[in-house]
């Protein structure tokens, strides 16, 4: 199964707008989707990034189902 | 507490101050956070920003319940610009009513010192030997 995710920031720049990552099943942690989407970017692992699921800040054990929109979150800088 | 979060695309967002004052508010503290330029010795030609604006609505209410669980707070205003902005542009405006000064300065710097460590902002900088991505937190 495939799960989209959001980037912005540099992530953004760098593979566009969304990534698809392939996921076992739904529901699944967003630690596997991470880990999954880090094994097929590997060049992604320099960069630090925090998660968000609809439109609010998740952590790794966090349950997401196909239809929830996930994000990745790269270091912010606001100001 | 009354509130008032955007992103704006144009100086012209930034807010009438006027219309948020009020004989309650002994206080009114303004940051406007302006490019500057030269940055680390290099001259600045403009920033972008960009910003995820549905988590930035959430993480400014989030931010806004944490400082009024510790400030006397009677207004909280943030306009943030996305896109281009040149140097000596304003690129944020916060401001704090209050009563009291004391708890109008605070909440301010709180607000600015969250603004940068957990809004989902993004900023590139573009200067005259290229560009980068401006880190700062995680």
């Amino acid at each position: 199964m495939i799960k989209e995710i959001h980037l912005f920031g540099l992530l953004k720049e760098q593979y566009g707008d969304t990534v698809c990552v392939e996921v076992p099943a739904f529901p699944c942690t967003i630690e596997k989707i991470v880990k999954n989407f880090r094994m097929s970017h590997s060049e992604v692992n320099d960069i630090p990034f925090l998660i968000a699921v609809n439109h609010f800040m998740a952590n790794e054990n966090d349950i997401v189902n196909e239809n929830d929109h996930m994000a990745l979150l790269p270091p912010v800088s606001g100001g | 507490m009354r509130t008032d979060f955007q992103l704006i695309d144009n100086a012209k967002g930034f807010p009438d101050l006027e219309q948020f004052r009020s004989s309650t508010s002994g206080a009114e503290v303004v940051f406007n956070g302006i490019v500057r330029t030269p940055n680390k010795g290099l001259e600045v030609l403009y920033l972008e920003f960009e910003a995820y604006e549905a988590l930035f609505h959430n993480e400014m209410k989030r931010i806004a319940e944490s400082l009024e669980s510790q400030f006397q707070i009677n207004t909280l205003i943030l306009h943030h610009r996305i896109g281009r902005v040149l140097p000596g542009e304003l690129a944020v405006v916060a401001v704090v009513y209050s009563a009291h000064r004391k708890d109008a300065f605070q909440a301010c710097e709180m607000l600015m010192n969250e603004l940068k460590s957990t809004v989902p902002i993004w900023k590139k900088e573009f200067n005259s030997d290229g560009s980068f991505w401006v880190s700062q937190t995680p």
